[in-house]
């Protein structure tokens, strides 16, 4: 069963006065299923971020529906859209978004505490952060730690209210590649244990540990492909090439 | 490069950045005015010559230097404040490679022509306002307006450009060596992560907790006026460093024990508004800080000269129960002069009771005569008051020889004591009451807080006190701060030996009887004539006094008389508290301006602190209307604390400042409590206000 459907999503900008439309998604298709690992690739403005701040019901589409488990985002009213993004979602952003002012700990239990989720938060804070091997690191701030620290800590926020689907944000963006491959590895890592993933991004090494990538172009899914059976050096492959197709086509 | 892009550059600069410059101009134009009408108000010589006026010019002194100081702090605070925000954008032009010669020309052009509005702007408002302000002062006076239009005082418009003047070039040479040390790569580098959590600075914390406490106890346990007179000063110090150290240590000390308290912290609006607490106030304890002994100075000046203002009618009532009082006598030379260092008018029973009395009526008399005023209405009164030391239960003389002249440590022991007998007494108030032989009534005034038993000794009289009074027939004015006693006695015979007790011990130094004439005139009376009945009056008992002296040689000493008329204090009490009063409320009002700038910045450097909390939280999934009630309740809270501080503050103070009025005849505390509530909620409410106008910019800025 599908976790998540985008059928038909147009987003057009339309400037303060009204006279330049600009339009960002044009007729964008797609459906999520449970468990899957699902990249989206695209050049700069083709619409992958205006893509992703819909799905994560930061912005409304001007067409289209989006279906999470059943239920259509615009149905949500706006004063419980934050308590549902809360229990539903989990967000990993490029620039991290750690808030300063916490240590890693609370960083990673802020979701809980502002749904009032106030049962065995030490246990589930140490949990978590195991998993992303950030145990030793949950006193410090985030001024203390190195940015794949970072990025694992936003990446056990996200995962620790257990949403349906994890939405991340071009995350190793602002990682170096030794990172890079750690945090892939976990992304990875959590996915097998069942999570979905949604993570936008033009890394072609990013996009090789996913199950699908799909290619976005102009705001529409322009092409798909599976890993089927291929390892991530052979996905890699894959995605070179339909990248170098894309661009090529474009040329004639 | 033209001279006319730099120009351009920095108006568009200004226009830009409006949000930071109209604040500066608004202040600077604030205080330039303030300070010219100020000025002017000292240099007019029209309004010092109206009743009373004579204490404008010393009253606007004061309030010059209070605002002096309070410009070059402020007007520095804006600079630094704007400098520090636009640095970014001058490193900018120096990487767009513009010579820091060419970043300083367009700062001095901006500043510049901040410092032309804020000239222009200061000067017009000043002219404009001070018409008002006389008119103020005029009624504040009780005396009609027949002030002309003097608007425009050259003196003024000089000193106050000087001092502006000198502030601006200052914040341009601040400013410079700022684009000076610029290091432009860092700055477009730099952003605000990264900043360590505070650590609880405990030594500050409990040197705070030391000086604080040690304000609080002296303000509290002062018992006598001069005490407080002396200590006041010392605990305000105590206390303004108190606050400064606990705002910047003990507030970090609570957050952080709260944050310890794991069920009170991890909650969803608890969590956000502690740990953001904790750096806000690392950053803004200082201007918290600043804000509570404002708001502190506020309600202290607006409370007490109200009501010293509001009190005068009373004081000149109790003061003067007539219209004028007029005093004749004789006195002996001493070698030392008494102990307060006054003379003390006597009429001495050897040169026999007569004297005294036939010299002030016959004097009072002649000058009424001399200008055709019937008087019926008259009171002769006669005052003994003497000094004695408190020594348990019993009031003894002391020897002049004994006496610490230090009333530092004195003041608490030495009290002084009014006698009248109970026929004086009945006579006066119009009561009937009867004493036995050992019996006595007793007063205290309202600096005095010794506390007495029902049992005292006077000298060798073992007394019991049978009643206590709240009035006292006595002349007391000049005894105001002092520790005072009114006894009534039994009889005339006890009356004589207290005065002759007194007499043997301190001889030469002794307290002499005084006679003194209360007396109305009928209506209709100018006080002109007044002033020249008291002239008239004040040389008749001169040569009469003369006269006694010279047909009686054995009298060793000199005369003296004196006149007061209830018209004549009046002038001085309104003339004074009307100064007072007018320049009360005008620093009020300038403090309150203050403290509302330091608000708006605190607003403005928040809200570009927390618009990047706020967006995260919103990603995170926490809705728009849970983000603003945070912050809301978090800016509450900072905003707050500095006005419930300096509630608690003026609640400390208020008996010592009690004490204080004291030496200035405010007779009833009720007034000053009534005054000092009521400056409270009012204040509370401006503060209110002040800050839900600022919070909108804040608001803006966030989202």
């Amino acid at each position: 069963m599908a976790i998540l459907e985008v059928q038909g999503v147009k987003k057009i900008y339309t400037t303060r006065l009204g006279g330049n439309k600009v339009q960002a998604l044009s007729n964008v298709n797609f459906s999520v299923e449970e468990g899957e690992y699902v990249a989206i690739m695209g050049e700069s403005g083709s619409g992958k971020t205006t893509l992703l701040n819909i799905l994560a019901a930061l912005d409304k589409p001007t067409a289209g529906s989006i279906v999470l488990e059943g239920k259509k985002l615009s149905d949500i009213k706006e004063a419980q859209m934050a308590a549902f993004r809360r229990d539903n979602l989990g967000f990993v952003f490029q620039d991290f978004n750690l808030i300063d002012t916490f240590n890693l700990k609370d960083n990673i239990l802020l979701p809980l505490v502002l749904s009032g989720k106030l049962d065995d938060l030490d246990e589930k804070a140490e949990k978590v952060a195991a998993k992303l091997g950030i145990s030793e690191l949950l006193n410090k701030f985030p001024y203390e730690v190195s940015g794949g620290q970072k990025q694992r800590a936003a990446a056990a926020r996200a995962l620790i209210t257990n949403p349906k689907i994890i939405l991340a944000d071009e995350p190793t963006g602002a990682l170096d590649s030794k990172s890079t491959d750690s945090l892939l590895d976990i992304f990875e890592k959590i996915n097998k244990d069942g999570q979905t993933i949604l993570m936008v991004t033009h890394s072609v090494k990013a996009a090789s540990h996913a199950g699908r990538v799909l290619f976005i172009k102009d705001g529409e899914v322009f092409h798909q492909i599976y890993r089927g059976n291929s390892n991530n050096h052979e996905m890699y492959q894959k995605i070179t090439d339909t990248l170098t197709a894309i661009t090529t086509n474009d040329r004639q | 490069m033209k001279k006319g892009y730099f120009l351009k550059l920095a108006f568009n600069n200004i226009a830009k950045n409006r949000r930071l410059y109209v604040p500066q101009m608004i202040t600077g134009i604030g205080l330039l005015s303030v300070m010219y009408i100020l000025f002017t108000l000292k240099y007019d010589d029209k309004l010092s010559e109206i009743k009373g006026g004579a204490y404008i010019p010393t009253v606007m002194s004061i309030g010059i230097a209070v605002v002096g100081i309070l410009s070059i702090v402020l007007m520095l605070y804006t600079n630094s404040f704007l400098m520090k925000q636009r640095k970014r954008e001058y490193g900018l032009y120096n990487v767009l490679g513009m010579g820091k010669k060419h970043i300083v020309r367009i700062m001095g052009f901006e500043n510049l022509a901040t410092a032309i509005v804020t000239f222009i702007g200061g000067y017009v408002t000043g002219m404009v306002f001070y018409k008002f302000c006389t008119l103020i002062i005029c009624k504040l006076f009780n005396v009609e307006n027949k002030l002309g239009q003097t608007v425009v005082d050259g003196r003024a418009i000089m000193y106050t450009g000087i001092i502006f003047a000198g502030i601006f070039i200052v914040n341009f040479i601040y400013n410079a060596i700022q684009i000076g040390v610029l290091k432009p790569v860092e700055l477009l580098h730099s952003n605000h992560f990264g900043e360590k959590e505070p650590k609880v600075k405990w030594l500050i914390f409990i040197t705070g907790l030391v000086t604080m406490g040690t304000g609080y106890y002296i303000a509290l346990s002062v018992k006598s006026p001069l005490k407080a007179l002396m200590l006041f000063f010392i605990a305000v110090i105590l206390v303004v460093l108190g606050t400064y150290f606990l705002f910047t240590a003990g507030s970090i000390a609570i957050l952080k024990a709260l944050k310890k308290n794991k069920r009170f912290y991890y909650h969803p609006k608890h969590m956000t508004a502690v740990s953001g607490l904790i750096y806000r106030m690392k950053q803004n304890a200082m201007g918290l800080a600043s804000i509570c002994i404002l708001s502190t100075c506020v309600l202290v000046m607006i409370s007490t000269t109200v009501s010293l203002y509001s009190g005068t009618e009373e004081t000149l009532n109790s003061l003067y129960p007539k219209d004028v009082k007029f005093s004749a006598g004789l006195y002996m030379d001493t070698d030392e002069g008494d102990i307060k260092g006054q003379n003390v008018n006597i009429n001495t029973l050897d040169c026999g009771k007569e004297v005294g009395v036939k010299l002030s009526q016959e004097a009072f008399h002649k000058a009424c005569e001399k200008y055709n005023v019937k008087v019926t209405d008259i009171d002769i009164r006669r005052q003994l008051i003497t000094a004695y030391v408190i020594e348990g239960k019993s009031l003894k003389g002391m020897n002049p020889n004994d006496v610490d002249y230090n009333y530092f440590d004195q003041a608490d022991k030495i009290c002084s004591v009014a006698y009248v007998t109970i026929d004086e007494y009945n006579e006066i108030m119009g009561t009937n009451y009867a004493l036995g032989e050992n019996e006595i009534y007793i007063y205290k005034n309202s600096a005095n807080s010794v506390k007495l038993s029902d049992e005292v000794k006077i000298e060798k009289r073992d007394y019991k006190i049978v009643r206590e009074l709240n009035e006292f027939p006595a002349d007391l004015t000049e005894y105001q701060f002092a520790t005072v006693f009114g006894i009534v006695l039994p009889n005339e015979e006890q009356y004589l030996e207290m005065y002759q007790s007194q007499k043997e011990i301190y001889g030469a130094n002794a307290s002499e009887i005084q006679y003194t004439i209360f007396a109305n005139f009928p209506e209709g009376i100018s006080d002109d004539t007044v002033n020249l009945i008291g002239k008239e009056y004040y040389s008749i008992a001169s040569s009469l006094a003369q006269e006694y002296i010279s047909t009686h040689g054995e009298f060793q000493g000199g005369y003296s008389t004196r006149w007061d008329s209830r018209a004549e204090m009046s002038e001085y009490m309104y003339g004074l508290y009307g100064s007072l009063f007018f320049l009360g409320i005008f620093l009020g009002i300038v403090f309150i301006f203050a403290t509302a700038l330091i608000i708006y910045y605190k607003q403005i450097s928040e809200g570009y602190e927390d618009r990047n909390r706020f967006q995260i939280m919103t990603k995170v999934g926490m809705s728009k209307k849970e983000i603003k009630g945070t912050i809301r309740s978090q800016i509450i809270l900072v905003f707050l604390f500095p006005l419930i501080v300096a509630g608690v503050h003026m609640t400390v103070a208020f008996p010592i400042l009690t004490k204080l009025l004291h030496v200035l005849f405010i007779p009833r505390d009720t007034i000053f409590l009534i005054c000092t509530i009521c400056s409270f909620v009012a204040f509370s409410l401006i503060y209110l206000a002040i800050y839900s106008i600022t919070a909108r910019t804040y608001y803006k800025i966030v989202r």
